[in-house]
């Protein structure tokens, strides 16, 4: 009975059984991919020795720096049998956004662990190795060459690793890579072997003890992703929950009405003697039904997906998955709690039908109020989406969802952005903003500091302030911002004194009014960074939410406690005729080819970070959206089914096809604008709501524009005429004959 | 005639196919003049129904022609307009768009063809005419089942059509809305000259009118003018089991009636059905 009640309406079970799968597939994809992220992440610093040195408080080998010179005191601790350094940095290439560079000096152990499966190994300067996916995306092979910030190098050979993010790089010598990280005389990390492996934890205590910035890790217990995690795993199921959501409001819609559509039915059936027991489990087990048969086509459609991602060429490498039983029965179970969720409220409805009411019923009530709406401006239209209030409410919320899930997501990255630009207080007319160029992120942009002096004698220029940006990120400070910055340099008036002094000595900080806030600190008191302790001497405000999270301190210092001595993040450029900005960036172009010089003001909008923002919303709006967009079509063809007679009945009284299609998208549309318009709401109230947790005033920066309406809504109307095409086509296609038959 | 109405030359139409395939319409003709008003009698299944959707262009013959205003149906090009302008429909369930009002039903065939101001004065007038100019604000489930068939003939008049055409219009009415309808269609007819075609098994429905034509396996039976109500019933009486045990056994059923009484009502019966 259940399978042939879903088969009475194929198109509605479909759809909704597609509403499902999308929810399912979204967790077991970025389930997989998270995994994925999280393992091949975790290890890729090509491990092949028993012990891993990195920086201590490095969020990983990516941010870790240590001195070249510590390989001598690590070689001499006893127990260690050998030492290789490593070097380890990101790169955005054209073809590739994220293009790994390991350094390590030739024929060392470390360097073996790259399998040469064509060419030669790397021996000497300028040489570079790819591995198999990084020479496919770059469509390059052995004696071509690649141009890392300009430099040639030639492709000596190509390995393999088994490693998907591994073999999307390329292996250098040590000095190259040092070169190319910009990291004279330092290295990532370093690669120990020991003598004897049952002396390994007395070799690793013994190098801890070598100097307190060092941390030790056992090579085959290492990930450095741990700490990612929770968090990539977080992210997966916020994107997820999204669709799932809409999903479930789907589920919960087709129920509704196959409930209200058989309401002379299920009187029948109670007439009959069934209970309600009975009805309740008759309408679950459909509800259960579909979402399983979405969940199984889901897990396909998510496997599918991943398999899809982890192909394409560039990134595929980062987007691998890693599939395990938890993960499909997650999908699965996912599908299930949709069913009784999605269910529930229908089946409590049907089961408290009246007999003798539900015996009555006829389909299509109509309250008084529906002639509030006139009959001109659409007002049919809504009357129709009127009458029924509960399917409407459950349509409007879907679409509603991806509404606010396109305004929160794109006024948080324009928040953002904007907020970027303003670092610093960079954000006024005739500044620029100077950064390394074609770096994968822009804590990693470094420039060399002795560009300010060269930049101050150009003509043109006011003043430079030279900044360098740091970060800490752990369990107690979630997101605190280290700005290292000349207190002489022009950029110190950005900091507003709310209280307190400036900064006079290397120990001494200036933190800005949220951390204060945050972490329950005040003028007088030590915080401790990274092991160092400072004192805070004045309090400062900005207006940028991130600089108002975190501290400033004298540029040396920081560049002393970051361990990245004479480097910058930024060089801001503050001009003397704000007409003349544009040939002042010119020039500073020419002469620094090195560098990415923007104006200030669309400096965010410069970086890759901003690119990569879009895409994220991109393909999470895109999915709400999708997810809305099935749940409208869906809606919609019920209503048709429902108004079979009446559209016979608008046929026969002479009604053009296209009068009738005309109707369908307009029903559509307004249920699309309605939804948009509470969705914008409700991701304001959202964003709201959000800047108001703890520690998130230091991060959330929001910023709202009309644009940012206009495109969600847009969006919308587009779903909503998108959906609505089939339905108002197959409506105008009723026979007037066969529709006026229509029971 | 001059001023033919309606035509059908052989109308045929056939549902389905090979071994499944019914005969509704088996070659049909039938003539019908401007301002008639007139009846299609039969039981369910003779295919009165499928003549009315025929005519009104809800559906297509599958051979024979259907003439309706002047215009071949099977070769119409603007169906919409001709179902819009020409025609108008009455049906047994008033189905009048549960969230329009009264006013509103009636404009649904101008939309598209009158302005919004004009629309809304014709549907006035229009509900006046069926005598519910008061009711003109109320939504269909306000209205009486009478009242509701009374909005539905106003709307199927809305573009003044030359045809109406009524399937089982008093069909879910009681008997006293019933009758008021077959007055309102009667006024109608006598007052606007609307041509008005009514489809009904009701034999009472099919007195109200000027002629009835009997339908049976999709052919025409009888098709005769109500000029004199006396005939009419005679030959009522005539096509009663009654009528047909006097003409068959020639009155052996009848003991209890005196023989010229038997021989009289015998040769009047003989009569009529020859006239058939």
């Amino acid at each position: 009975m259940i399978l042939k009640n879903l088969w009475r309406r194929p198109m509605r079970s479909l759809l909704t059984i597609l509403g499902i799968a999308i929810g399912v597939a979204t967790v077991v994809s970025l389930g997989a991919m998270a995994e994925g992220m999280i393992r091949n992440y975790g290890t890729v610093v090509g491990l092949s020795n028993d012990l891993l040195v990195i920086q201590a408080n490095a969020l990983d080998p990516l941010f870790s720096t240590l001195d070249e010179e510590m390989a001598l005191r690590i070689q001499a601790v006893p127990g260690v049998e050998a030492v290789d350094p490593g070097i380890y940095t990101w790169i955005a290439t054209e073809e590739m956004p994220f293009f790994l560079i390991f350094g390590y000096p030739p024929g060392s152990a470390a360097a073996a662990h790259y399998r040469i499966v064509a060419g030669k190994p790397v021996t000497g300067p300028k040489q570079i190795a790819l591995g198999r996916r990084a020479a496919e995306s770059l469509k390059k092979t052995v004696d071509d060459t690649v141009r890392l910030y300009g430099v040639p190098y030639r492709i000596v050979g190509i390995y393999e690793t088994g490693q998907g993010m591994e073999e999307s790089g390329g292996l250098v010598t040590l000095a190259d890579g040092q070169e190319i990280a910009q990291k004279p005389r330092k290295v990532s990390l370093f690669q120990v072997a020991v003598r004897q492996k049952s002396d390994i934890n007395q070799v690793k205590q013994r190098i801890e003890t070598l100097d307190k910035t060092l941390s030790v890790n056992i090579a085959s217990e290492y990930n450095a992703a741990e700490q990612y995690a929770g968090l990539m795993q977080g992210y997966a199921w916020g994107i997820a929950a999204v669709a799932i959501i809409v999903g479930g409001l789907g589920m919960m819609n087709a129920m509704v009405m196959s409930v209200l559509e058989r309401t002379r039915e299920i009187g029948t059936l109670r007439a009959l003697g069934w209970r309600r027991r009975q009805i309740v489990m008759m309408i679950l087990g459909e509800a259960v039904m579909l979402s399983l048969i979405g969940g199984v086509v889901g897990v396909a459609i998510g496997v599918g997906l991943t398999e899809l991602a982890a192909s394409a060429p560039g990134v595929g490498a980062f987007m691998e998955g890693i599939y395990s039983a938890g993960l499909f029965a997650q999908g699965l179970f996912t599908a299930f709690f949709l069913g009784m969720i999605g269910g529930a409220y229908p089946a409590w409805r049907a089961a408290n039908l009246l007999p003798v009411e539900s015996l009555r019923y006829e389909g299509g009530s109509s309250a008084d109020s529906a002639r509030r709406f006139r009959l001109t401006f659409g007002g049919q239209a809504l009357r129709n989406l009127w009458r029924r209030r509960t399917r409407t409410i459950l349509s409007a919320t879907g679409i509603g969802i991806g509404v606010a899930t396109l305004v929160m997501l794109a006024s948080m990255s324009k928040g953002i952005m904007g907020q970027l630009n303003l670092l610093a207080g960079s954000g006024s007319p005739g500044n620029i903003t100077l950064m390394q160029k074609k770096v994968a992120d822009l804590s990693l942009s470094t420039l060399d500091e002795r560009m300010v002096a060269q930049i101050q004698a150009m003509p043109g220029v006011k003043s430079v302030s030279p900044f360098l940006m740091g970060f800490v990120m752990s369990a107690d400070m979630p997101f605190f911002l280290i700005g290292g910055i000349d207190p002489n340099s022009s950029a110190m008036a950005h900091y507003r004194l709310v209280e307190g002094r400036s900064i006079a000595r290397p120990n001494e900080i200036l933190i800005g009014k949220t951390a204060a806030k945050n972490y329950k600190v005040g003028i007088g008191d030590t915080l401790t960074l990274y092991d160092n302790r400072y004192r805070i001497v004045g309090l400062y405000e900005t207006g940028v939410a991130y600089e108002d999270g975190g501290c400033i301190m004298a540029l040396r210092e920081a560049q002393r406690l970051l361990n990245r001595p004479r480097s910058l993040s930024f060089i801001f450029v503050d001009v003397i005729d704000p007409d003349q900005v544009e040939a002042v960036r010119a020039a500073l172009e020419r002469r620094f080819p090195e560098a990415q010089v923007s104006l200030s003001s669309q400096f965010a909008q410069d970086t890759d970070s901003q690119k990569q923002l879009d895409a994220m919303i991109a393909v999470i709006g895109g999915l709400a959206m999708l997810v809305g967009g099935i749940v409208v079509a869906n809606t919609m063809m019920m209503s048709i089914y429902e108004r079979t007679r009446e559209i016979g009945t608008l046929r026969a009284l002479g009604w053009p096809k296209r009068r009738i299609l005309g109707q369908v998208v307009q029903e559509s549309l307004w249920l699309c604008l309605v939804a948009g318009a509470f969705g914008s709401c409700f991701g304001v109230i959202t964003v709201w709501g959000m800047s108001r947790l703890p520690f998130a005033d230091a991060i959330i920066a929001v910023s709202w524009d009309a644009q940012t309406f206009a495109n969600a809504i847009g969006i919308a109307l587009v779903v909503g005429l998108l959906a609505s095409f089939y339905p108002a086509w197959r409506a105008s296609r009723l026979q007037p004959v066969e529709a006026l038959r229509y029971e | 005639m001059t001023d033919e109405l309606i035509r059908t030359v052989n109308l045929t139409k056939i549902y389905g196919a090979g071994e499944v395939a019914v005969r509704a319409l088996d070659g049909v003709n039938l003539t019908v003049a401007a301002g008639e008003f007139l009846a299609v009698m039969g039981p369910s299944g003779c295919g009165k129904s499928t003549l009315l959707n025929l005519l009104g262009a809800l559906d297509r013959p599958t051979s024979g022609e259907v003439w309706v205003a002047g215009e071949n149906l099977a070769r119409l090009k603007n169906v919409d307009a001709f179902r819009a302008k020409t025609v108008g429909f009455v049906f047994q369930l008033h189905n009048l768009l549960p969230t329009l009002t009264a006013l509103e039903n009636v404009e649904v065939p101008m939309q598209g063809h009158l302005s919004a101001s004009k629309r809304r004065m014709r549907a006035r007038e229009l509900l006046a005419l069926v005598g519910l100019a008061d009711r003109d604000a109320a939504l269909p489930n306000q209205l009486s089942g009478g009242q509701r068939q009374r909005v539905a003939v106003a709307r199927a008049l809305a573009n003044s059509p030359a045809l109406l055409l009524a399937d089982e219009p008093t069909g879910s009415l009681d008997s006293q809305s019933g009758e008021e309808i077959l007055a309102l269609l009667a006024g109608l007819n006598r007052t606007q000259g609307t041509t008005i075609l009514i489809v009904t098994h009701d034999r009472r429905v099919a007195q109200a009118t000027q002629r009835i034509v009997r339908m049976s396996d999709g052919r025409i039976i009888s098709d005769h003018r109500l000029d004199d109500p006396l005939e009419e019933d005679l030959r009522t009486l005539a096509n009663s089991r009654l009528g047909q045990a006097i003409l068959e056994h020639n009155g052996v059923a009848l003991k209890h009636l005196c023989p010229d009484e038997r021989i009289a009502l015998q040769r009047l019966l003989e009569r009529l059905a020859d006239r058939g």
